[in-house]
Formats: structure tokens, C-alpha cells, sequence
């Protein structure tokens, strides 16, 4: 058993085991100038008092703050002593808040200056009326632990202002002793810099540089020699060698994880001893533990990747597969980083946030054995776990055999009997097939539905926001955005997310009232369809009947003309029933008629704004999806799923409510079963055209939350109207009178087409 | 003893690969499976050398069922396939030294095995060669001796001359016929009609996973009419493929 498991870890460390590790020329440059960088910035980082130590010895200048008048014709006098080149040995600054020695603390903690004097504002003053009892007082500052700084200080103290005291008694004409003349108090700005840069050193490296340094080198080596292991020997064909040989799955799985195990803390144990001197922490203790939690973390690592490595057929899926726990760790070590205090207890248990914690802990020297023991205890459970899993995945056919030419013969076979399949099915249900859509590729529902539910979200999510970009730039440029910046800002400066959310909302309908919105609201359904146009003919390669448009045949264009104009009228019906009713039961009344010529362009950028948005939430939903679905699903379940899609394509207008949700299922079952009746879809692109236009242009009531400025009757709320029976902000698809009308309507359509359940493409 | 019985392998939402196989081959013998590519020669033999599993039916080796005696009838076999490949960055030495370790051959046994191999192939002077550096025929060669490095009772060898010299083909068919005088059992499938003809005692004609006659090479001619066994093959190949 020993004899196979190290022969089996040994392949880890043979060079060819990896040399096939998809790693580009330009990958490896970059990572090394990366890793370059860093340990550059390391080092700088380690010794920055001793670069600035360098600097300061090209004699950093002595700050001279408030100088008197009397100070620089000294400097100027040849009593000075001091030679031209030395003059510039001061900077001059004036300062009247002198007591604040905080300022020269810093300058001289970073060495721009090797010591500060200051002189009160008013020297020469207090020096022309010296009394006895006051002198006037010169704090010199300097820092003792830097060598430049007391000699600075001590030229300035013992040699400088005492020739300076002799100058002004010559000035002054008074013989006495300098120290009559003024104070000098020495102040030693005892900068503790020195001690705090090496600690606040180590505390970054404590929690940034060394945990996130052992996380990416054992994950990379984890990583390069785990994919390469049984992922690579499928690849290269030699692990069905091993699999020949008498060995057990379960001594191939310890064998190939001991040697990732080894070789991936290779790199940290050479980080260790390489990183833990320079910051003074290289104790026995900090080593072991350091040790013990890499080794835990390799071995959590080792197996996560034995488990992709088992499922993959190359080493590039492999890599690939692991790009989520790649991610993974980076979030945990970002996240980690940004902790600043001792983290909750229940961190030191999770896998990778354990290790993380754990490593900065014992770089601080508050790690405990016990703790050590439940972080190990948990992630070697977690290792064993997952390694019981690798083993059972070994005994699987598909991920230990792997013949690429038998593969895809096999693969061929299968698309074949699956077609087959799906035609019988096909056969067996004729009732499901609509628009004449046969499925080409078998698909598994989930695939099928992700890409169905996908694909509208996928679009809208694109070409709405795309179509706002041109208005809003506009709308920026003119003056009234302002006011909606400012509201944004105040929205958004307060907690509530909502109240932002609001002020878009609100913008979006101020921008509703532009025709250039509008317009270009127009063009991205018009590309939304195109993009359906696209799908259907180039990549399904299909007539698009089977998204309910025949386009082809004879008299197809005189068919679709007839359809879309009874699709106009059943619209308009329908919603002049609903106006009706709340008319009737007096819900709104008439405020006016017409429209005046400045709402003209606006009348008819809507017009055109309508037929392409009806087309293609028809198109989308009941031309594309209900068919694809339907085939699968039924056609029961394909209508219940569009029509729930097309209710929670609404979900985000404003005033959106239980009965709003209702109503918009009830008017997609109503569109739906008019679809499936005459199996095609020009008549609800027309109905569902008409439907919006008159509601909010025609007669001027709300579509779906929003309110338009186009409008050619005047439609107001009653004082006593029911936001029940009306649907008050939502406009009327949010209230029970829309309700009536659609349940009305589908009772006529399941009246008028008895034949609707048998209704078959021919 | 191998005993196949009424094998059959599919796959998921497949046609049976391999369809209600069944033959017996006894010590002593070399018995061939000829048919053309994708017929299921090679799915058959990884499922008695336990790389696959049956779908239905039992293959028995030596009374020992591959379903539940996998690690032992490993010990007995040797098969050599051209799906299997060496690792192209070690060398023959490396090779014999790993393998022996994963089927626990004691150490000097292992050494004599491998001077014995070595020299019989001429293997010797690659020995510390990387095998990305063979040749084809260095390689096949390499693969044969490792297969054999346990000295397994089961011989199965997958298109043993593919992609080798007259010589060196030679070289192996030689060899097959000692090991059979040897008493070992060798199973062999092929799609070259001489191989199958002068090294087999019985053959096995597949064809779309299915055996559609076996039987000796004269048997065979009898069965079909034909005149060369060539000709017998065809007949029965235009006779039992579908579209």
C-alpha cells in the first residue's frame, strides 16, 4: 500500500506530469512581473526609515518658522559664519499658531527638514522692550532617534543662536549673557515612528500580505499539479494504465492527494521561512502553527480539486472548473483583509476564512492550540469528505474512460435516438405542436427554460437600457435635470433605496413625454425583433411561422393584413368595453377632447412606439417561446409560463398589484389562446398594439403605470372612484373592470371557437 | 478460462455498443475478434480487463466475475491497447520501476523482468530515453513489455501490430505464439486479415457490436463459400451491417 501511494504521489512531482498546463507565454510574463512588483513593494515597504535615513544625509534643512527681520540680516551678516552654500541649509516659514508642533513632527518623521525653530511672531518686539522677568522664548524641535536631526539640533543650539544672541546684543548694543536674551527650550519630538512602522508592518502583513501570499501560492500549486493529475492522465490517456493495475481506486485518490498535498506546500513552506524573519516573527510556535493551518488548507484545496479534476476530461475544463473557487478564495481574502478587528469566534471554524483568520492570528501571537485543533478537525472532515466522494466518482464509467473518437460516435448516436425520440413525440401529441415548430435538438428542461426565460431578460436587459442612453444624454443638456440630479442626489444621500428608485421612476416618465425617448424606445423593440427575426432564420433556421408570423404561401401578406386589421378591432373593443364600464359606473369622466399641435409629434412618435412594442412582447412570448416550450412542456404548461412571464415582465411598473398581476395573466391566457387558435400571431401583435394606444393615447388613461402626454380624450379619475374597479395608478389593468372585459372576451373566444382544444396546424 | 456470456454494453440514450456477446477462450490458445472499426473489439476487451462494466451478461475469468472480482482478475491480465498511452515525459526505467511499485512486484523480480523484456525487445539502449522520443515501434514495444510485467495467465492485446514495421509485427506475432506455448491465454482483435488468419486458433467475426460467425479460419470459408478468408469476411459484412 505505502509502495503504491508514493508511487502514485510521485507522478505529482515529475516534471511532465505538468508540463501540459495550459498556461500562455504571456500569462507566466505577467505573473512574474506581478509577483516582482509585490515583493518589491514588500521590501520597500520593510526599510523605509533607512531610505529616508539616506535622503536626510544630503543634509535636509533646518525650518525656520516666523523668522525675525533681525534673524535674516544675521544670516546675511558676515557674523554669521555661515558660507553662502550653507545659507541654504533654512527654509523661512511663517506660521502665528508656533505652539502647534504637531506639523513639524511630521516633517520631521518623513525628513523633509532635520530640525524646526520657531520664534514667536513678534521677537523683535519682545526683544527691542526685554524686561527682566520675560524672555522671549525659541522652541528648537528636533528628533533624537535620527542621527541627522541631533546634529542639526545641536549646530543650531550650541552654535548657531548663540553667535545669533551675540549679534543682536551688538544690535542692540546690551552686554549680557545670551541666556538673558531668550530661552532656548530644546524639544525632543521623540517620534515613536520607528517602532510603529515595524508594527504597523507587521500588522500588514499580518492581515494583507502573508495569509493572502500562502492562499495564492498553495492554491496555484494545488491547483497546477491537482488538474494534471487524474484530469491529465485522462487527457494524455495513461490513467487507464493505473486503473489496469490491481490498485484500488481509493489508493489512486490518497496517492494522487498526498502528492498534491506535498507539492503544493512546497511553495509555502518556502514563503514561510522567507517572510517570517525579515518581520521579526519567527518563532517555533508561529512556524508550526503556520504549518499545521497551510497544511489544512492545502489538503481542503487538494481534494476540492481532485473532485474537478475526477469530473473533467482535460486539464483546460479542469482549470476551468475551478475558476469558481479561484473567485472563492479572492472573495474570502478581500473580505478578510478588509477585517480590521479580531473576528467573530465562528469565523475560525469556516474552511478558507479559518485558515485566513488563522494565519493572522498567529502572526499576532493570539492563536491557540485549541482553536488550531477545530479548524483542522473541521477541514480535514470537509478533505475526507470530499476525497469518499472522488473515490466514488472513480468507480463511474464516464470519468475514468476516455476515448475521444468513441466518444463522439457515441455522442452522434445519442443526438440521433434523441431526434428520433423527439419525433415520436411529436407524433404521439400532435396538439403541442404549434406554428408547425418541430424541435431540432433535444434539449434538457432546464436548459430549455433557462434558455427560454433567458433569452427576453437577456434582450430587454440590453436594448432597453441602450435605448435610454441617447435621451438621457439629451435630457442631461437641457435644464430641467437638474432638478432631476438634485433629487436623485437627496434620494440617494438618505437610506431608503426606495425613494431613489423612485426618482428614476419619475424620470423615466418625465422622459416619457420626449419623442426622442419614445423614438428610441421604438427602435430597440424594432431590434429586439430583428434579433428574433435572426434567431429563427439563421441559427434555427426555420420559416418564421414557426414564431407564429407566416410570412410565406400564397396571399400571406393579404392573410397578415386581415389578421392584424381583426387584431386592431378586437383590441380597440376590448378596451373601449373597459372605458366604457368605467365610464358608465361613473369611475372617470371626460375632461376634453383633442390634441393640440404641439402634442402632434409626440402623438405619432407613440404611434410608431406601439406597433413595434406590441409586436414584440407578442413575438417574444407568444410567437417564440410558447411554441419552443409547448413542444416540451404541453401546450397547457407552455400558455401558464408565458403568461406568468409576461405578468412579471410588468412587475417592476409602478402602482403593480395582486389584481394588476391577475389581469395581466388573464389578458396573456386571452392572447395566448387567440395564438393557438389561429396559429399565428399577427391578430394579438395588433390587439395588443391597439390595446396600449388607445388606452393611453386614444383615451388617455394609464398603461401598465405609466401616463402619456399624448393624449386625444381627456380622461380624469372621478372623486369617488374605486382604485379597485379602476386600478388607480397602475391605470385600469390594474383594477376589476379590465378583469371583466378579458374574462368576457375569453368566454367569447372559447364560445365563437369550440374547436379551440382540437385546434391543429395542418 | 475467459467466459464471455451474452455481453451486451450501451450507453445512455444509445444503441447497444456491444450486443449479447458471447465466446470462451481456454489456455492455450489465440483467439482472434476481427472486425472493422467501431464494431466494439476494444469495448469488449475493456470490459473483460474491467474498464467498463457490462450492461448485462457476465464475463468470468478463471471462474472470477469482472463485476465483483475486479482487483483480482487485474492481477491475472494484461492488456495492451492503443487507448492506453505511456507517459510521454518518462522513460522505459521509470515505467518498469512504477508499475512495478502499483502491482507490488518484489524488487529484484522486477529488475529480472525487466533485463528479460528489455533484451528480447532491445529495448536496452532507450532504457533512460524520455518515450515522447521513440519511435512508434520503440513504443508499442515498451507498451507490450509493461503489460506483461506481472506475468499475467490473461494475455489481451488490442491491435498489437498496429502502426509497426513487417519486422518488428513479426517480432510480436513470434512472440504471441511463445506465450501460447507457454499456456497462456491471449485474446487478440485485429482488423488485419494475415494477423488473423496465421496466428489465430479461432476467430470471431463482429460486426455493429454483434458476433456474426465464429469459429475456426477453415470453418469460416466452409460457412461462407468463399475462397480467401478475405472474401468470407466481406460476404459476411455486406450480410449483417445496417445502415
Amino acid at each position: 500500500m505505502r509502495r503504491i501511494l508514493w508511487a502514485i504521489a510521485r507522478k505529482s512531482f515529475s516534471r511532465g506530469a505538468r508540463l501540459k498546463t495550459q498556461m500562455s507565454k504571456a500569462t507566466l510574463v505577467f505573473s512574474l512581473l506581478f509577483i516582482a512588483c509585490f515583493v518589491f513593494y514588500l521590501f520597500s515597504a520593510f526599510f523605509p526609515s533607512d531610505s529616508m535615513h539616506s535622503s536626510s544625509q544630503n543634509s535636509a534643512p533646518v525650518l525656520i518658522v516666523n523668522p525675525p527681520a533681525s534673524f535674516s540680516s544675521f544670516v546675511n551678516s558676515e557674523d554669521s559664519k555661515i558660507s553662502v552654500n550653507l545659507s541654504s541649509m533654512f527654509i523661512l516659514g511663517y506660521d502665528p499658531a508656533y505652539y502647534d508642533f504637531t506639523k513639524y513632527q511630521t516633517k520631521l518623521d518623513i525628513g523633509s527638514i532635520s530640525a524646526a525653530v520657531v520664534f514667536p511672531e513678534d521677537f523683535d518686539a519682545q526683544m527691542a522692550s526685554l524686561t527682566d522677568v520675560s524672555r522671549p522664548q525659541i522652541i528648537s524641535y528636533y528628533n533624537p532617534a535620527d542621527e541627522n536631526s541631533v546634529d542639526a539640533h545641536y549646530f543650531m543650539i550650541k552654535s548657531f543662536l548663540p553667535d545669533y544672541g551675540f549679534f543682536l546684543q551688538e544690535q542692540n548694543g546690551r552686554i549680557a549673557s545670551q541666556s538673558d536674551y531668550y530661552h532656548v527650550i530644546s524639544s525632543e519630538l521623540t517620534s515613536s515612528r520607528a517602532v510603529s512602522d515595524s508594527r504597523e508592518m507587521q500588522s500588514i502583513a499580518a492581515h494583507m500580505i502573508l495569509p493572502f501570499l500562502l492562499f495564492v501560492a498553495i492554491m496555484y500549486a494545488a491547483m497546477e499539479s491537482g488538474v494534471s493529475s487524474i484530469a491529465g492522465e485522462k487527457e494524455r490517456g495513461t490513467f487507464a494504465a493505473i486503473l489496469l493495475t490491481p490498485v484500488r481506486r481509493s489508493e489512486i485518490v490518497l496517492g494522487s492527494a498526498l502528492g498534491i498535498l506535498l507539492y503544493s506546500m512546497i511553495p509555502a513552506v518556502i514563503l514561510i521561512f522567507l517572510l517570517l524573519p525579515p518581520l521579526g516573527l519567527f518563532t517555533l510556535s508561529a512556524v508550526l502553527y503556520l504549518i499545521v493551518i497551510c497544511l489544512s488548507l492545502a489538503l481542503l484545496l487538494t481534494s476540492l480539486i481532485l473532485i474537478l479534476s475526477a469530473l473533467n476530461r482535460t486539464i483546460l475544463s479542469a482549470q476551468s472548473s475551478f475558476l469558481p473557487v479561484f473567485f472563492l478564495m479572492l472573495i474570502v481574502c478581500i473580505t478578510a483583509m478588509q477585517q480590521k478587528d479580531i473576528p467573530g469566534y465562528i469565523y475560525y471554524f469556516l474552511p478558507f476564512y479559518g485558515h485566513y483568520y488563522g494565519i493572522t492570528a498567529v502572526l499576532e501571537g493570539r492563536y491557540s492550540l485549541v482553536r488550531l485543533f477545530e479548524l483542522t478537525a473541521g477541514s480535514m472532515t470537509l478533505s475526507v469528505l470530499m476525497l469518499l466522494i472522488v473515490e466514488k466518482l472513480l468507480h463511474v464509467e464516464r470519468f475514468t474512460t476516455y476515448a475521444e473518437a468513441e466518444f463522439n460516435v457515441k455522442k452522434d448516436l445519442r443526438r440521433r435516438i434523441k431526434a428520433d425520440a423527439l419525433r415520436a413525440k411529436a407524433a404521439a401529441h400532435p396538439q403541442n405542436i404549434v406554428y408547425g415548430y418541430h424541435p431540432l435538438k433535444h434539449r434538457s428542461s432546464y436548459r430549455l427554460l433557462t434558455l427560454q426565460l433567458g433569452l427576453p431578460s437577456l434582450l430587454l436587459a440590453v436594448f432597453q437600457p441602450l435605448a435610454l442612453i441617447f435621451p438621457f444624454l439629451l435630457y442631461l443638456r437641457t435644464s430641467e435635470s437638474t432638478v432631476f440630479l438634485n433629487r436623485f442626489a437627496n434620494a440617494s444621500s438618505g437610506v431608503s433605496i426606495t425613494s431613489a428608485a423612485q426618482s428614476v421612476f419619475q424620470l423615466l416618465s418625465d422622459l416619457m413625454q420626449s419623442r426622442f425617448f419614445i423614438l428610441s424606445m421604438s427602435g430597440s423593440y424594432v431590434c429586439i425583433i430583428l434579433v428574433y427575426i435572426f434567431i429563427v432564420r439563421r441559427i434555427e433556421k426555420l420559416p418564421l411561422a414557426t414564431a407564429g408570423l407566416p410570412v410565406q404561401g400564397p396571399r400571406a401578406g393579404q392573410k397578415a393584413l386581415r389578421n392584424y386589421a381583426r387584431g386592431l378591432l378586437i383590441g380597440f373593443g376590448m378596451m373601449l368595453g373597459v372605458y366604457s364600464l368605467l365610464y358608465l359606473t361613473g369611475q372617470i369622466r371626460v375632461d376634453g377632447f383633442g390634441l393640440n399641435a404641439a402634442g402632434l409629434p409626440l402623438f405619432g412618435a407613440y404611434v410608431l412606439m406601439w406597433i413595434p412594442q406590441g409586436a414584440t412582447e407578442e413575438l417574444m412570448l407568444r410567437g417564440y417561446m410558447l411554441p419552443r416550450l409547448s413542444a416540451k412542456f404541453g401546450r397547457v404548461a407552455a400558455v401558464a409560463v408565458t403568461s406568468l412571464v409576461f405578468s412579471f415582465l410588468h412587475i417592476g411598473n409602478a402602482g403593480f398589484s395582486g389584481i394588476a398581476c391577475m389581469n395581466l395573466i388573464l389578458i396573456a391566457v386571452f392572447f395566448s389562446l387567440m395564438a393557438l387558435s389561429t396559429q399565428q400571431i399577427w391578430t394579438v401583435c395588433a390587439a395588443h398594439t391597439i390595446w396600449n394606444f388607445a388606452q393611453g393615447n386614444l383615451l388617455g388613461l394609464q398603461v401598465s403605470g405609466s401616463v402619456s402626454a399624448a393624449r386625444l380624450v381627456h380622461t380624469r379619475f372621478t372623486g369617488n372612484s374605486l382604485h379597485l374597479l379602476t386600478g388607480g395608478a397602475f391605470g385600469p389593468e390594474g383594477g376589476l373592470a379590465v378583469t371583466a372585459v378579458v374574462v368576457i372576451s375569453l368566454l367569447i373566444l372559447l364560445f365563437v371557437r369550440p374547436k379551440l382544444g382540437k385546434a391543429v396546424s395542418t | 478460462m475467459i467466459q464471455v456470456s451474452h455481453v451486451t454494453k450501451r450507453y445512455q440514450h444509445s444503441v447497444n455498443v456491444v450486443d449479447d456477446v458471447s465466446f470462451s477462450v481456454r489456455e492455450g490458445q489465440i483467439f482472434g475478434l476481427l472486425g472493422p472499426n467501431g464494431a466494439g473489439k476494444t469495448t469488449i476487451m475493456q470490459m473483460i480487463s474491467t474498464l467498463l462494466t457490462p450492461s448485462s451478461g457476465d464475463i468470468t475469468i478463471y471462474g472470477l466475475n469482472t463485476k465483483t472480482d475486479a482487483r483480482e482478475i487485474r492481477k491475472m491480465i494484461g492488456f495492451l491497447t492503443s487507448e492506453v498511452k505511456l507517459d510521454p515525459f518518462s522513460t522505459p526505467d521509470k515505467l518498469f520501476r512504477f508499475f512495478g511499485d502499483l502491482y507490488q512486484i518484489d524488487r529484484s523480480v522486477a529488475e529480472q523482468r525487466k533485463e528479460e523484456s528489455f533484451d528480447r525487445f532491445g529495448i536496452e539502449p532507450f532504457a533512460k530515453k524520455k518515450i515522447i522520443e521513440l519511435s512508434t515501434g520503440m513504443k508499442q514495444k515498451i507498451s507490450i513489455a509493461i503489460s506483461l510485467i506481472h506475468n499475467p495467465p490473461v494475455i489481451i492485446f488490442d491491435e498489437p501490430t498496429n502502426g509497426l514495421d513487417i519486422l518488428t509485427a513479426h517480432q510480436v506475432t513470434n512472440y504471441l505464439r511463445e506465450l501460447r506455448a507457454d499456456g497462456h491465454i491471449v485474446l487478440l482483435s485485429t482488423h488485419i486479415f494475415s494477423v488473423a488468419q496465421d496466428l489465430c486458433d479461432e476467430l470471431s467475426i463482429l460486426v455493429d457490436g454483434r458476433i456474426v460467425a465464429q469459429g475456426t479460419v477453415s470453418s469460416l470459408l466452409e460457412l461462407t463459400g468463399a475462397t480467401t478468408f478475405e472474401n468470407a469476411f466481406f460476404d459476411l459484412y455486406t450480410r449483417h451491417h445496417k445502415e
